[in-house]
């Protein structure tokens, strides 16, 4: 067993819930918008129904093959070679998710706060940390988030209250006004971001109530999908036209924050706040890509791999990407494919060749019996 | 090796140098506002407001120095010329030994002839740099902004007077994000700024500035103005400033009624009928009266009933006004009713959107005025006889 530690369902929904909506309420707002332009808010919903159909299929695994995730009984499912592949490509492909979201934080960072500090130890100081928090187990990440979400969703209620005096429902209208076909360009962009939901099969063979498992996998869903729908709409209504003017719409609509002459210049708190989050989401991807290499090796144990994984995920993410550009890009055509393609079709696949193998298995043992 | 541990733990803090972003207050001059002019020879002057931090017992004047903000924050301004703002910035740098610090810079100013070149080239250093805030408030001037920057008010710094201005919303205030929604969905219009005449005796820098008339824009060059009246007019169908002042002259009468209207609400409603394009500005408005010079009683009801339409038909002249100068002569939508119809009609819109120039002078607008005297005022000084 790589894992001693246990965490409760409630704090699995929190990571996952908190690693997702860091960077999906920075950049994910202007994209969807040039594609789905005053609809924007509602391009999350398909994505979310994805994401559920996800959370179910790794449930329903985890059920076939307890205590295990996705890389130890891909091989117990397709066969050794099979198995190794779908775990490499898969790890691969997180890693390369991880460099990218360490690089957004980065840039975030030192785009509108510190633009002087050198990139490298902007991603050092909080992969530093990350690394420490992995290394003390999925225990200690659990309380974290337990500690760091509720001060997340705080800071949302913030934004959301704060910006009210600020809000022009009319921007909004028309809705639907060009059909659905805007909507579901929208959340081709927004599917990446719902579909790492898969990560739950990392942390259910370490849960303390399983059966809870699925129900909290769903409410963190449903909470994302509510806060990243409320954080578009909120831009937007803020914003209106201007909302694809700006790269980080939300951070924008924050700067734009001012009550009385005398509440302004939030963007500093709401920052703040962010990192906490950015903190979860880089320990997640960490611990997620450490286990699962521990687990593709059949290492007795994780830890001697986390601060190589942070090294490289630091290294890789200054020179897989170029610039802003480049990222975008890639961002709107590779992983905006891939992403999804993987994470919808791997467990499908995996869900189908595992009921096929039940079903022979019963029959051997029917035959047997006879 | 614990031993060793900590040694490499020590000599590597030498290598953190550490707080590359650190700024200190008395590192940092504050832009409170920023001017740009355009020179002869296609290069622009950049003029920014400085607040220098620092006690008031360190008085003294410097430069074109102004006591801003009571007093406790020294105000100079300072300009750089440059091809683009960036360029300029940079030579106003060379000037200071401070870093410029935007984190409270509120106004910009914009010289007319920069704006009659276009005013997105301008917006966008502001937009695309994060530092600058997207709440400034952003005016047009045909003077120098030089000029207004550097005026010698009292209690207030030139920015912070327009800042106040702006915000209590008598005229037009439009920030940097109103610019680009305009700019993205019709016509821009943007307040203009003018000098308050000196006084007899006084230098002519010893005045202070306030908002005068509209500046008119077509996409994003400006081709004109409007005045205040037109202006009131503009934010009544925009739906868009506080109470209004409205003096009523009743049929058959030789004094006026004077009207505060507390609250309005300004609807408009789009209709594509075939080829015929119709737009409804539907008002709504309730006033109080505050003076009366005429012989009217104003106690009965009926006499309320006629001067509310009489008020009516007052506001819907003065929006026709509007309408005819804007719409029919200058051709600007800064009224917003290409958003309208989008909103009501977008898949007319999607096909009609190329040839809104040609659609919007064309536009028929229906006026429905509603005007409701809630109060007459708490007492009278006229006598019955």
């Amino acid at each position: 067993m790589l894992e001693h530690g246990r965490i409760s369902a409630l704090q699995m929904g929190m990571m996952l819930y908190s690693s997702i909506v860091t960077t999906a309420i920075l950049y994910l707002p202007a994209t969807t918008y040039n594609y789905a332009g005053r609809d924007l808010w509602l391009s999350p919903i398909p994505s979310a129904i994805l994401s559920v159909i996800i959370v179910c299929l790794l449930y329903k695994l985890h059920d076939l093959y307890p205590r295990a995730s996705i890389i130890q009984y891909s091989c117990s499912i397709v066969g050794r070679i099979g198995g190794k592949l779908i775990g490499a490509i898969l790890l691969l492909f997180i890693l390369s998710i991880s460099n990218q979201g360490l690089w957004q934080y980065g840039e975030f960072v030192s785009s509108y706060f510190l633009p002087l500090t050198p990139q490298v130890v902007i991603l050092g100081t909080i992969s530093f940390a990350s690394a420490l928090a992995v290394c003390s187990g999925v225990e200690v990440m659990g309380r974290l988030s337990d500690l760091l979400t509720p001060l997340l969703l705080f800071m949302f209620l913030i934004i959301l209250i704060l910006l009210l005096p600020d809000i022009h429902v009319k921007n909004m209208l028309p809705i639907l006004g060009n059909g659905v076909t805007p909507i579901l360009k929208g959340s081709y962009f927004s599917n990446l971001w719902f579909c790492e939901s898969l990560f739950i099969t990392f942390f259910l063979p370490f849960l303390k109530n399983l059966e809870k498992g699925r129900k909290w996998g769903i409410v963190s869903v449903f909470l994302l999908l509510f806060t990243v729908m409320s954080m578009n709409l909120v831009a937007l209504l803020v914003l209106g036209n201007a909302t694809g003017s700006f790269n980080a719409p939300l951070m924008n609509a924050v700067q734009y924050i001012n009550i009385a002459d005398f509440l302004s210049h939030l963007e500093a708190i709401v920052m703040a706040s962010w990192i906490a989050g950015a903190f979860i989401k880089m320990y997640v991807f960490y611990y997620v890509l450490a286990l699962g290499t521990a687990q593709w090796f059949n290492l007795s144990d994780y830890r001697p791999l986390v601060f190589p994984i942070a090294f490289l995920s630091i290294v890789l993410a200054i020179w897989q990407i170029p610039d802003v550009t480049a990222f975008r890009v890639y961002m709107q055509t590779v992983n905006s494919v891939v992403g999804p393609l993987l994470f919808i079709i791997i467990p499908l696949f995996l869900l189908l060749i595992a009921f096929l193998r039940k079903n022979k298995q019963k029959e051997k043992q029917v035959e047997q019996q006879q | 090796m614990r031993r060793w541990l900590g040694l490499i733990g020590v000599i590597s803090m030498c290598l953190l140098t550490g707080c590359w972003d650190r700024v200190e207050l008395t590192d940092v001059a504050l832009i409170k506002g920023v001017g740009i002019d355009r020179l002869g020879d296609g290069t622009i002057e950049v003029t920014v407001e400085i607040a220098v931090p620092q006690v008031q017992s360190q008085g003294g004047s410097e430069g074109g120095a102004a006591l801003g903000s009571g007093g406790l924050m020294k105000v100079v301004t300072r300009s750089g010329k440059g091809k683009t703002i960036s360029d300029a910035l940079e030579h106003i740098q060379e000037q200071l030994p401070r870093r410029l610090f935007w984190g409270h810079s509120e106004v910009i100013i914009l010289n007319e002839k920069l704006v009659r070149e276009g005013i997105r080239e301008q917006v966008d250093y502001f937009v695309r740099s994060p530092k600058p805030r997207i709440r400034s408030y952003v005016f047009v001037t045909k003077e120098k902004a030089k000029d207004l920057l550097s005026l010698q008010t009292l209690l207030y710094s030139p920015s912070e007077i327009l800042w106040d201005m702006a915000e209590s919303k008598t005229l037009m205030n439009v920030t940097l994000v109103d610019v680009l929604q305009m700019l993205d969905s019709g016509d821009v219009a943007i307040p203009l700024v003018t000098k308050v005449p000196p006084q007899k005796g006084k230098k002519p820098n010893e005045t202070t500035a306030y908002i005068y008339r509209t500046a008119v824009f077509k996409k994003d060059k400006m081709i004109g103005s409007i005045n205040d009246e037109l202006t009131r007019g503009v934010m009544w169908i925009r739906n868009e400033g506080k109470d209004t002042q409205i003096a009523l002259l009743p049929e058959g009468e030789k004094g006026y009624i004077s009207l505060t209207l507390l609250r309005k609400e300004t609807k408009l409603v789009p209709k594509i009928k075939g080829d015929k394009w119709e737009i409804t500005v539907k008002t709504r408005t309730e006033g109080a009266i505050v003076a009366n010079e005429t012989n009217i009683q104003v106690k009965s009801p009926e006499e309320i009933k006629a001067l509310e339409k009489q008020l009516a038909k007052q506001i819907e002249e003065r929006l026709n006004k509007t309408v005819q100068k804007v719409q029919k002569e200058q051709k600007a939508d800064i009224f917003g009713f290409g958003e309208a119809f989008e909103r009501k009609y977008p898949k007319e819109w999607r096909e009609a959107k190329d040839e809104w120039d040609e659609i919007y002078p064309q536009v028929d607008v229906k006026l429905d005025t509603d005007a409701t005297i809630l109060r007459i005022g708490a007492g009278t000084a006229m006598t019955k006889r």
